[in-house]
């Protein structure tokens, strides 16, 4: 704290403290960077991305389209529904809302529970779980891929049993192979998110809840998920958001093909094209979609359980 | 007092603000020096090294250079912005859209540039196949001008073990049938130790080294002419939006039809010429395989020998030729798929030493510079003419390389490389010419009843149908 003297009429030099604006000066520079970064980095990239869906390719460059064909990237993105490629990669998009939310999260609650109620062996669980999200994807997905490839050191597990895993990553398996990948991946994650909240949990009503006799899937369900429910809903909305933004896991691994092509991965694929305002219309096109189911679902989520701060 | 102190701290802030946001306009670099930056691929560095010392034994220019293998990431940015180098060689510049957007340098002047007196030569002369009508392009106002120089040429196809050859007396095939009988004699000589192929459908999938082969084949079977009119991807009127049907399998399309037949019919079907499950096999392993002499033949690029070495960390310790692809017919001439042919070099518009790097590629054009190319990366040309450089001394110290200047010598070469809009637009490797990058390599080796030869050009031809709309819609064509 650091003062000023002014001097008075009288003569008399007074201490006067002048808080606000040192107060604001130091909230001006703590918001400076992030409001700063946030203009360009979010504002400006998407009201670029937007501005792009009003282009075309003329001359192999970007140029804006006329008045009279205004939404014209829009009106292709809608006749490209026809384009197996385009429909197929929306259905395997979408199949990661269903691997994210209905299997991987309610599963991470289920092991997040064994680990918070310090089962047998349950910090080696922590391990195996916390090891592949704190690992970087690519050594992952190379680990991952060469343990099925034909001297891989999972295949003779799979020979033993007449499979040959060296065809897992073709066909109709290639699909498989990813969601296990992402769900493998995905459950450390969402597993350490939750033991953190439930580890927020007050000891008192868990003794209490001890101590009238509750079992154990009793209090897990009337007390532990109503508890941990923010976190419940936070990772909820970021396996729905796993529709849009997956792509690492089937570009690295199938490199997209046999079906495991993403919405996320088909942006990225073509924005390094010169047509960028083919990917751009289908990431304007997910967001308008996409905002109201997520904040919808998030504002239903959240009337399920009142919320409780402890 | 203490505000003043805050001044270095508001302005580290600012600094670390733009820095973060890659904004910070960097100062523009002074003229007077060469900056040249190429793609780090399987070609290494020591040939830019020595071709940039000598460059500045003989001129007195300084060159500064580097090696990286994130260019592509990069060059947007640097064109648009302030560029860190006079010269770019890469493959997959979207050069096009960088000459229509005004960012490359008008190289007019170098193509027209004699280069030797005595015969009036001119830079524009200096190449083969084609390439100079490759690099001109249409910028912002309409006009056409030079834009790149290609930047390599050599070979793709099939890369065998000569010294096995030689000890089993195996001839070298000549012909498709020739390499058919050889296949046989091989599993027959070793009793099945010896694989005619080692490839790799795995890991990090090079199953497309066989496009390779499949091109070659396709295009004695189209005719050159023919072969590059269909990379235009137009029909015969001149239009795009129903050339899908140049993959019609009964129509444009028979000729690719019958070239992938021939590989299905010698591969596909007869998996004892191939390592074990090739379709799960990683590039590593395949190449372990070829240099523990459990093939005989690898398919591969121009490449293989250095990249092999490099790989392994250790030299053959036997010969390694590449072999002109065996021809269709024993009357036709051999086809060469000139792998990379469509790389570029490129000169910055805001490069401050844009005359510098016109002398520096003028120095790449001469006998010393392609000839140290090509010994310094083991294989890969330049893309100028060698037709008339004495390359003896390279043959006599290198049988790769001797096996190279013979591919491109007396090869009729071909590409891929094209100014079709529909590949600008889309990227070649969803349009050409396997379409949205599927191909059918590993599933027929897998299974060649369920993949058929004609069930899987005609799962191209549909697949063609299908997204043709929305390629020719991105590049704007109809």
């Amino acid at each position: 704290m650091s003062s000023v003297f002014v001097k008075k009429e009288n003569g008399v030099n007074e201490k006067r403290k002048r808080k606000f604006p040192r107060t604001a000066f130091f909230v001006i520079l703590m918001l400076a960077y992030p409001v700063f970064h946030f203009c360009l980095m979010w504002f400006g990239v998407n009201i670029n991305s937007i501005l792009l869906t009003f282009q075309w390719v003329r001359n192999s460059r970007l140029e804006w389209v006329p008045m009279n064909q205004l939404f014209y990237n829009y009106n292709n993105l809608f006749q490209e529904f026809s384009d197996p490629v385009i429909s197929n990669m929306y259905k395997a998009s979408l199949v990661y809302f269903v691997l994210n939310c209905l299997i991987t999260l309610p599963i991470s609650l289920l092991f997040a529970y064994f680990i918070f109620k310090k089962i047998y062996a349950a910090g080696a669980f922590k391990v195996i779980f916390y090891l592949p999200s704190i690992l970087p994807i690519v050594a992952l997905t190379l680990v991952y891929k060469t343990a099925f490839e034909n001297n891989g050191f999972l295949t003779p597990i799979f020979n033993f049993f007449g499979l040959k895993s060296s065809t897992f990553f073709m066909g109709d398996t290639a699909q498989w192979m990813v969601w296990i990948f992402c769900f493998w991946t995905g459950i450390g994650y969402n597993v350490m998110m939750l033991t953190a909240g439930m580890a927020r949990i007050p000891r008192d009503i868990l003794e209490s809840s001890k101590m009238d006799g509750v079992p154990p899937l009793k209090e897990f369900v009337h007390v532990i998920i109503p508890l941990t429910w923010p976190t419940i809903t936070t990772l909820f909305i970021f396996g729905m958001m796993g529709v849009f933004g997956t792509y690492l896991q089937p570009m690295l691994l199938t490199a997209g093909q046999n079906n495991t092509n993403t919405i996320g991965l088909q942006i990225f694929r073509e924005s390094t094209n010169v047509a960028k305002n083919h990917p751009a219309t289908i990431g304007l096109f997910c967001t308008i979609i996409g905002t109201p189911i997520v904040l919808g679902t998030r504002a239903l989520l959240n009337h399920f359980f009142k919320e409780v701060n402890f | 007092m203490k505000k003043l102190k805050l001044i270095p701290f508001l302005a580290l802030a600012v600094a670390t603000t733009l820095t973060a946001c890659g904004g910070g306009k960097e100062r523009p670099r002074d003229g007077g020096f060469l900056s040249i930056v190429a793609y780090n691929g399987g070609y290494g560095d020591e040939w830019l090294e020595a071709i940039a010392q000598e460059f500045t034994n003989q001129t007195g220019t300084r060159v500064e250079f580097e090696t990286d293998s994130l260019i592509l990431e990069k060059i947007d940015e640097q064109l648009t912005g302030v560029s860190n180098y006079d010269i770019y060689m890469s493959h997959g510049l979207n050069w096009q859209n960088y000459a229509s957007r005004g960012l490359l340098a008008n190289l007019d002047d170098l193509y027209d540039t004699v280069v030797d007196e005595s015969t009036g030569q001119k830079f524009v002369d200096r190449f083969s196949n084609g390439a100079p009508e490759l690099s001109r392009y249409k910028n912002e106002n309409g006009e056409e001008h030079y834009y790149k120089v290609n930047w390599t040429q050599g070979a793709g196809g099939l890369v065998y073990n000569s010294s096995m050859f030689e000890k089993y007396g195996w001839e070298v095939p000549t012909t498709y049938d020739q390499l058919v009988t050889l296949c046989s004699k091989i599993v027959s000589d070793t009793n099945g130790t010896i694989k005619p192929f080692v490839w790799a459908g795995g890991p990090n999938s090079r199953d497309y080294y066989w496009d390779y082969v499949i091109y070659e084949w396709w295009a004695e079977l189209e005719g050159v002419e023919n072969f590059n009119k269909w990379m235009t991807f137009q029909s015969d009127d001149g239009t795009y939006s129903k050339s899908y049907e140049n993959f019609n399998p009964d129509g444009r399309g028979a000729n690719f039809k019958k070239a992938f037949k021939m590989w299905h019919d010698l591969i596909a079907k007869n998996p004892q010429y191939s390592n074990s499950e090739p379709y799960g096999t990683s590039l590593s392993s395949a190449q372990t395989d070829f240099y523990l002499e459990k093939a005989a033949m690898i398919p591969y690029g121009q490449w293989a020998k250095r990249e092999i070495q490099q790989m392994l960390k250790a030299d053959f310790t036997f010969d390694v030729k590449f072999m002109r692809t065996p021809r269709v017919s024993a009357e036709s001439d051999y086809y060469n798929f000139m792998v990379g042919f469509g790389d570029s070099i490129l000169i910055p518009e805001n490069s401050p030493s844009k005359d510098l790097a016109k002398q520096f590629i003028l120095f790449l054009q001469t006998e010393w510079a392609c000839k140290k190319f090509v010994e310094l990366s083991e294989g890969p040309f330049l893309a100028f003419d060698y037709s008339s450089f004495d390359m003896s001394d390279l043959a006599a110290k290198d049988k790769y390389i001797a096996s190279m200047i013979e591919i491109l010598g007396d090869s009729v070469n071909i590409s891929n490389a094209t100014n079709s809009p529909l590949v600008i637009a889309n990227g070649d490797t969803d349009v050409c010419c396997w379409i949205n990058n599927t191909r059918y390599y590993n599933d027929a080796m897998l299974d060649p009843v369920a993949y058929s030869v004609d069930r899987v050009m005609n799962d191209v031809y549909n697949a063609a149908k299908g997204s043709w709309a929305r390629f020719c819609n991105a590049a704007m064509v109809s």
